[in-house]
């Protein structure tokens, strides 16, 4: 150690950096690179190590879909159908469940978007998954659109501005300004050298977030190399895509994926040095430019398309789990759960430790009746290390329904005690169900009371807890729960039944067909709405 | 019939002739009126108080409406009122006092007490100056009636529906009333069944909602009461159809019996009486719905559906041109459509089938039980005592949980949603905005039985962060039962420096002997976006 240690100032700093750069010590590699750019500003080796170190260091997978802005939900303008098939749409789901596989809305709970709950949380899940404008968005949703995915908390403006600010907080988080002036650069010298190129590219999106000179960079060396690298085009398309221009995004996606193929096929992508980090063969590129080009078609709310791609993308690289994954998804977010659930065990047959596949199967089962298998499914997840507070609730709720008595409340007060400010109010109004299922209904009460204290904005506690309430005998504060739920939640129809049906028993007719109307928007097969319905229509059409 | 009140004679799609009409046409019929060959038809529209008959597509006569019976006292008010002999005053109070007595006056008393001003007053009687009171009524439905014999170029009569609440049977060549029977109510439709000479049936369904029957002339006991409003009235071989407003087709028998019910999907918009003539002589039920199906019913079993585009407001079947059998179809959009049978139609069998839906034959996907479910229970089985004791065990140590939770709830106020139990307040806080200026939003409901008056509100935060509109406000007034707003203006100070909670307490009133707050909710604030983004 002793002689190491001796040796160390002989070390040549550039190899040193290089070797961190590949141990992925990237706050040490910018340590060492920063002296010696110091000393020679003008070392081009150097300045290469460090805006890699520094991208990589801010690296961030975006091939999900990120939360979607207030501008990007109320400004669409990508819209393709204002009334489409059902099928078609991300927003307009088949609707029977009959024939898909799905369970009922009844069943399987909604989340605030109007789409089934997914055994997964993505960011994608929660919120509004495209930019169709359904029947949710209008000036009645402004309010909808202004608050955030979790409560308490507020969407940003726009996707892009949020990069924005990710990007002044990484740079106000280096010691002596940007590394790179970004706006003093001659882009026009620099696409001019390829490899520079790259990085620095790759710097302005990940590092500065700042789209727009990283666009003139990519179109400035497109044009260099005469349209003919994909790799630029890429590039560029996710430049567009992250500055709201999808169409232009969804072009260049295409043109890379042509050029791509063709230059696999002609023996392997060369730029094997190439900055992307993902581009070390071909293959690997051409899924990612396939999931980008994906990820574009259903915030297009074209989701057949976007299943195309996948499709014809398998047939090139089969076995790939995130494209399989992707089908997946695009089959659940349809409610065609038969199919979504064959391309999920697909996925778990070529990579049997998928979290997503796995929590995703085991919420369908268990939705389905089949407790028992869904209880499968969550103890290999916990057996692959995964301990939090959704999955001892899950497992919780798994053990109680497959009559498992002795580890449920276990499992739930685990989940309580590794829980956070976002988790807990669905874990205690899982509490509250299991009590209403054993019978303990002023546990129940008081579980639902805590998750609204937690969340005022969780619409099925809000729900429950009126029936609580009705079965007191309280019907006004009933009544003043199902109108806060209803406030809160457009999706769960619950709310709008129960509301509608103490209002019938109140003789309040009106106000009884105006809120079963609204259960039936969002659940337009609810039998007992349509009967309420029908005896509504009975007593106004009544002599 | 356009709506420039005047009649319009297309032949094919040219348009053959158009007839100015003085008033809005209500029902319009054709009928051959005289025994004589070549039996051509005759028009008779229905306009106002008149019935305008046309022949060779030109007027021919004009049949007025018989004056209705006027209530003597009130046509001796008028008479000395117009001869100066009563004033305007007593007048109006006689008026009155028929009024209140129940004697239904004319159109003209009525306006007469209506006008506030004594000079309009009697500026109005002058008005009518030397013209008796008479009563005039319109028209409401119309109808015809063969005379004699059942055949299609037989020589029927015109049946009026009146306002007044009458139904008046024309001679065939429609100068003079031959019946004038009184129901009492107005005729919204009217079906008929028979011939005058040999004995008919008349069915009305009043604007009562009721049908009232009359048979042979003689208004008859039998009123059937239906459930809602009726929309269609059609006369079938046995029975009467009613379409009522509820999307149900009652179908009744002469003596006033339930036959059988058709319960449709959606609304009815129009209703008419399918009469196939060739060889097979079939007499079936139109129905169009407002879900764009025109549906023809056998008796009770559906025939056939097809569907129009565009709500369908008026249905006629019968011979158009060569062809016996034409449906002819007017939409909203005020389009014409038409349509022949087939000779092959067969108007016997059900269209869609009869008998147990479809679904009965489909079993619901119940998921199997899996081996595994089989050893779960069999575990279950073995170990229940054991299982039982851990439950037992778990849940009251979850009671325990919980309850200290709901204390805490209760007490501390740390979520944005508080409530207490001993003055039954609810307050839920919620943030708008993207910063830096928010907008805080507290919904506060009183839900225990006393109104609290005077409640002080303050409101809590680092003041290096955020800067409230207001610290502290009071309430006036709480009422049980409603649900309060009340927005604050909060600005966060210096966005880079994070964000924090705020904190809302609800003091108790003054006077009380407590100073402990009443309740407390806290919000934690998202972070804000900066100022000159």
């Amino acid at each position: 150690m002793a002689a190491l240690q001796q040796q160390q100032p002989t070390l040549n700093p550039v190899w040193l950096a290089q070797s961190r750069l590949r141990r992925r010590k990237f706050d040490e590699c910018i340590e060492v690179c920063t002296n010696i750019l110091d000393k020679n500003p003008y070392d081009q080796a150097v300045w290469y190590l460090k805006t890699r170190a520094l991208t990589l260091k801010n690296w961030i997978d975006d091939l999900e879909i990120e939360e979607e802005g207030v501008a990007d939900v109320l400004m669409d303008e990508h819209q393709v159908a204002q009334v489409p098939r059902p099928g078609t749409s991300l927003s307009r789901p088949l609707t029977s469940s009959g024939g898909s596989g799905a369970p009922s809305q009844a069943v399987r709970p909604m989340t605030g978007s109007g789409r089934p709950l997914t055994g997964f949380a993505r960011p994608a899940t929660s919120s509004r998954p495209t930019t169709s404008a359904n029947g949710r968005v209008g000036t009645a949703s402004l309010q909808q659109a202004l608050k955030g995915s979790k409560p308490g908390t507020a969407r940003p403006v726009t996707t892009s501005g949020r990069f924005v600010r990710l990007g002044t907080a990484s740079l106000a988080s280096e010691p002596g300004g940007p590394f790179i002036a970004v706006d003093r650069l001659d882009l026009r010298k620099y696409a001019a050298r390829p490899l520079l190129a790259r990085v620095l590219c790759d710097y302005l999106i990940y590092t500065e977030h700042n789209m727009k000179r990283a666009l003139e960079l990519c179109a400035l060396a497109t044009q260099v190399s005469e349209y003919q690298d994909w790799w630029w085009k890429s590039r560029l398309g996710k430049c567009y895509y992250q500055l709201g221009l999808l169409r232009d995004a969804e072009r260049q996606f295409k043109s890379a994926l042509g050029q791509g193929q063709s230059a696999t096929s002609a023996g392997g992508a060369a730029l094997g040095l190439g900055p992307g980090a993902n581009g070390l063969n071909g293959g690997a590129v051409m899924i990612s430019c396939v999931l980008e080009l994906c990820k574009i078609y259903l915030r297009m709310d074209q989701p057949n398309t976007a299943l195309e791609q996948y499709t014809s993308a398998l047939a090139a690289h089969p076995g790939d789990s995130s494209l399989l994954l992707g089908i997946a998804r695009v089959y659940d977010a349809l409610r065609e759960a038969e199919k979504a659930v064959s391309f999920y065990k697909n996925v778990l047959f070529h990579d049997a430790s998928n979290v997503e596949a796995i929590a995703c199967l085991a919420a369908h089962h268990f939705y389905t009746d089949q407790p028992e298998i869904a209880l499968r499914y969550y103890r290999r997840l916990l057996q692959m290390g995964v301990t939090n507070a959704e999955l001892w609730n899950n497992l919780g709720l798994c053990c109680f329904y497959a009559s498992q008595y002795d580890m449920c409340l276990g499992c739930f007060d685990r989940a309580l005690t590794l829980a956070d400010d976002n988790a807990l109010p669905d874990i205690w109004y899982n509490i509250g169900q299991t009590a209403v299922g054993i019978g303990d209904l002023a546990l129940a009460y008081q579980a639902f009371k805590i998750a609204i204290s937690l969340n005022p904005n969780h619409a099925e506690a809000l729900n429950n807890l009126g029936v609580l309430e009705y079965r007191k005998g309280n019907d006004d504060s009933a009544a003043a729960l199902f109108r806060s739920g209803q406030r809160e939640g457009s999706h769960v129809f619950e709310v709008f039944f129960n509301g509608a049906l103490l209002a019938y028993k109140a003789g309040d007719f009106q106000v009884s067909f105006e809120l079963v109307n609204q259960a039936l928007e969002a659940y337009p097969e609810h039998t007992e709405s349509h009967e309420l319905l029908k005896q509504l229509k009975a007593h106004f059409t009544m002599l | 019939m356009g709506s420039a009140a005047a009649g319009r004679i297309w032949k094919g799609t040219q348009k053959a002739s158009e007839h100015p009409l003085l008033d809005t046409p209500v029902a319009i019929c054709s009928y051959i009126s005289e025994n004589t060959a070549p039996r051509l038809p005759a028009l008779a529209v229905a306009a106002g108080s008149h019935v305008y008959i046309y022949r060779n597509l030109r007027p021919y006569y004009k049949f007025v409406l018989p004056a209705e019976n006027v209530n003597t006292e009130e046509q001796e008010i008028w008479q000395k009122v117009m001869e100066g002999e009563m004033v305007m005053g007593d007048a109006v109070a006689q008026l009155t006092r028929l009024q209140d007595a129940g004697v239904v006056l004319q159109t003209r008393s009525l306006q007469l007490m209506n006008i506030g001003d004594p000079e309009a007053k009697m500026a109005f009687v002058e008005h009518w100056q030397g013209q008796p009171l008479v009563a005039t009524t319109v028209i409401t439905c119309m109808d015809t009636i063969k005379q004699a014999i059942d055949e299609p170029d037989a020589v029927s009569c015109l049946v009026i529906g009146t306002e007044s609440g009458r139904v008046l049977i024309l001679n065939p060549a429609g100068t003079a009333p031959v019946k004038n029977i009184w129901v009492g109510i107005t005729p919204a439709m009217i079906a008929i069944q028979g011939e005058l000479d040999v004995g008919y049936r008349i069915t009305v369904a009043g604007r009562d909602g009721k049908l009232y029957h009359i048979r042979n002339g003689e208004l008859q006991q039998t009123i059937i009461q239906l459930e809602a409003q009726p929309v269609g009235l059609v006369r079938l071989v046995k029975h009467v159809a009613v379409g009522c407003m509820n999307d149900v087709i009652h179908a009744y028998q002469p003596n006033g019996t339930k036959s059988w019910s058709i319960y449709l999907p959606c609304h009815i918009l129009a209703m008419q009486r399918m009469e196939v003539t060739g060889q097979r002589m079939t007499k079936a039920l139109l129905v169009a719905l407002s879900n764009g199906e025109v549906r023809v019913y056998n008796e009770k079993l559906l025939v056939s559906v097809h569907t129009v585009n565009f709500p369908v407001t008026a249905l006629w079947f019968g011979r158009y041109g060569r062809e016996d059998n034409t449906l002819l179809t007017i939409t909203k959009t005020g389009m014409l459509d038409i349509k022949m049978l087939p000779r092959t139609a067969n108007l016997e069998i059900g269209a869609l089938g009869g008998g147990p839906p479809p679904e009965q034959e489909i079993p619901l996907a119940v998921p199997k039980k899996t081996r595994l479910y089989v050893e779960q229970t069999q575990r279950e089985r073995e170990q229940a005592a054991d299982m039982h004791r851990t439950f037992q065990r778990d849940l009251a140590k979850l009671r325990l949980t919980t309850a200290r939770a709901f204390v805490k709830v209760l007490t501390d106020g740390q979520g944005a949603a508080a409530f207490t139990t001993s003055t039954n307040l609810s307050l839920s806080l919620s943030v708008a905005g993207l910063g830096p200026r928010f907008r805080l939003t507290l919904l506060l409901r009183n839900e225990g039985a006393r109104p609290l008056l005077d409640v002080p509100v303050a409101l809590r935060a680092d003041p290096s962060l955020y800067a409230l509109a207001k610290a502290q406000f009071t309430i006036p007034l709480l009422v049980p039962g409603l649900q309060y707003t009340y927005e604050v203006a909060v600005t966060a100070v210096s966005p880079e420096a994070g964000s924090d909670a705020v904190t809302v307490l609800l003091l108790a009133p003054a006077g009380s002997h407590s100073s402990a707050p009443l309740l407390q909710a806290t919000l934690k604030m998202p972070i804000s976006e900066p100022e000159d983004l």
